[in-house]
């Protein structure tokens, strides 16, 4: 992922990438769903050596005693102080402290850069692809102050658990949070 | 590969960052005389060099202050951002303060002064940037204190003293007392990020003889809940501040001043489902 970021960062450098020309947008709380209308898959698998390795990406949080009401409320926090995260911000010139949480445009590269089209849709690519990475990352520690555990699945069940709407996948991971502790051990946070 | 990240970083701050300090703050240097005016308050406070890795050379910290605003300034950013969802920020006073790393007011054996004359009012700690040899005028935001810091008043006419603000990168051990169980100690998936303390003034903080004859005040922080991340930065949350400042088991802050339990007592009273500030 550092690699990652630092190519997206380069390359934002040398497309002469810019936070200008988009507008903030602000971040609402998802409604939360009621619970008995959630469904999750079948948590258990053995894992292989290929799902070891997908557990940075591939995971899902459990804290004990936590109900799915304060999980959901948890996860979207995290979420919006996630989406907020931009590579390398610059300092801001004002905060509306009090306000609504708002995130700012990130790196764009412009259409026409001296690179051209082609230049500008691989630019946007690996800033799109360090950006998730970002906002994974800081979700994970985020989850992890508010003690939250961290455990690795399967792609397949993953998939399965991130689908449909914002606030469906959300649902479902805070049933999954507040449901029966895993069997496996935590992972890193 | 970290150093390659902070060398793409420094690149890109160089590209892109060339702004100078908001507002109407004032940064002091190199020990040039301070005059009070009745109408600013005066910030000072320490930090001290990091050493960076390969080309990045020596990094110096600038503590990111968030003036908080009242009912009336909230009002007008709200209306400015419904008018103009692009330049709405451009149309407002400032309300950041970066104490500039590149201007201090007195540096000794890696130590920083930074005096700065800002707006009266109540200021956030909110973020740490900082500034290498690429960064021309300003710096780079690292880490925002958004999952909880301190705040403190600055009253017009005093020179309030925050203490010493330290950082130490999260992924490697620090010998700095109020973060070596803070840091995360190795490699973690939010590169490059600051684990952050003050070690607020006391009694054997050492005065530049300059501002020793000043009207001055020691910051007394309280504590300051999770507040949404605008400041857009690697999320963090400052080191607990003995008698100021902790986090119960849910990562909810404690204000030790209001509420003098210890953290687990808090913890235990905190099972609600309450919405967490800043969502509400």
């Amino acid at each position: 992922m550092v690699v990652k970021q630092g190519i997206a960062i380069l390359v934002a450098c040398c497309l002469n990438a810019t936070f200008a020309g988009a507008q903030t947008i602000v971040v609402k709380v998802l409604e939360r769903p009621d619970p008995t209308t959630v469904t999750v898959p079948d948590m258990a698998f053995k894992p292989g050596r290929s799902d070891l390795r997908g557990f940075d990406d591939y995971f899902y949080f459990h804290k004990s005693g936590v109900s799915y009401e304060r999980a959901f409320t948890d996860m979207d926090q995290c979420r919006i102080q996630s989406e907020m995260a931009q590579l390398a911000p610059p300092i801001p010139r004002f905060i509306p402290l009090g306000g609504e949480p708002a995130k700012e445009p990130g790196f764009h590269v412009p259409v026409y850069s001296q690179y051209g089209v082609a230049g500008a849709i691989i630019g946007e690519i690996f800033i799109e692809a360090a950006t998730e990475d970002l906002t994974a990352a800081t979700g994970r520690k985020c989850m992890a102050y508010k003690g939250y555990h961290r455990y690795g699945t399967t792609r397949a069940i993953y998939k399965q658990i991130d689908s449909g709407t914002d606030g469906e996948k959300l649902a479902r991971k805070a049933v999954i949070a507040s449901g029966p502790p895993p069997q496996a051990e935590a992972l890193e946070p | 590969m970290r150093e390659i990240m902070r060398l793409h970083l420094l690149l890109l701050a160089a590209c892109l960052l060339s702004a100078p300090a908001f507002g109407e703050d004032r940064q002091f240097k190199n020990g040039e005389a301070v005059t009070i005016q009745p109408d600013k308050a005066y910030l000072m406070a320490r930090t001290f060099e990091v050493k960076g890795k390969a080309l990045s050379g020596t990094l110096r910290i600038m503590p990111i202050l968030v003036r908080v605003l009242n009912e009336d300034e909230l009002q007008q950013a709200e209306k400015a951002r419904q008018d103009d969802p692009k330049e709405w920020k451009d149309k407002l006073e400032s309300n950041i303060t970066e104490m500039l790393a590149a201007e201090p007011y007195a540096q000794a054996n890696g130590e920083v002064t930074l005096v700065t004359a800002v707006k009266p009012g109540t200021y956030v700690l909110a973020a740490v940037a900082y500034k290498g040899w690429a960064l021309v005028e300003t710096g780079l935001m690292n880490t925002s204190l958004c999952m909880g810091t301190v705040k403190f008043e600055a009253k017009a006419g005093t020179l309030t003293d925050l203490g010493e603000i330290l950082v130490a990168f999260d992924d490697a051990p620090t010998t700095i007392p109020e973060l070596a169980n803070v840091v995360a100690g190795k490699s973690t998936p939010a590169p490059y990020t600051f684990a952050v303390a003050i070690r607020p003034a006391g009694a054997n903080t050492t005065i530049p003889a300059s501002l020793d004859s000043l009207p001055r005040v020691n910051a007394d922080y309280r504590a300051m809940p999770a507040f949404p991340n605008f400041a857009g930065a690697m999320l963090s949350r400052l080191a607990p501040v003995p008698d100021v400042l902790d986090y119960d088991k849910d990562g909810e802050v404690v204000d030790l001043k209001l509420s003098p339990l210890s953290a687990e007592a808090k913890a235990d009273a905190s099972q609600t489902d309450a919405i967490p500030p800043g969502n509400q």
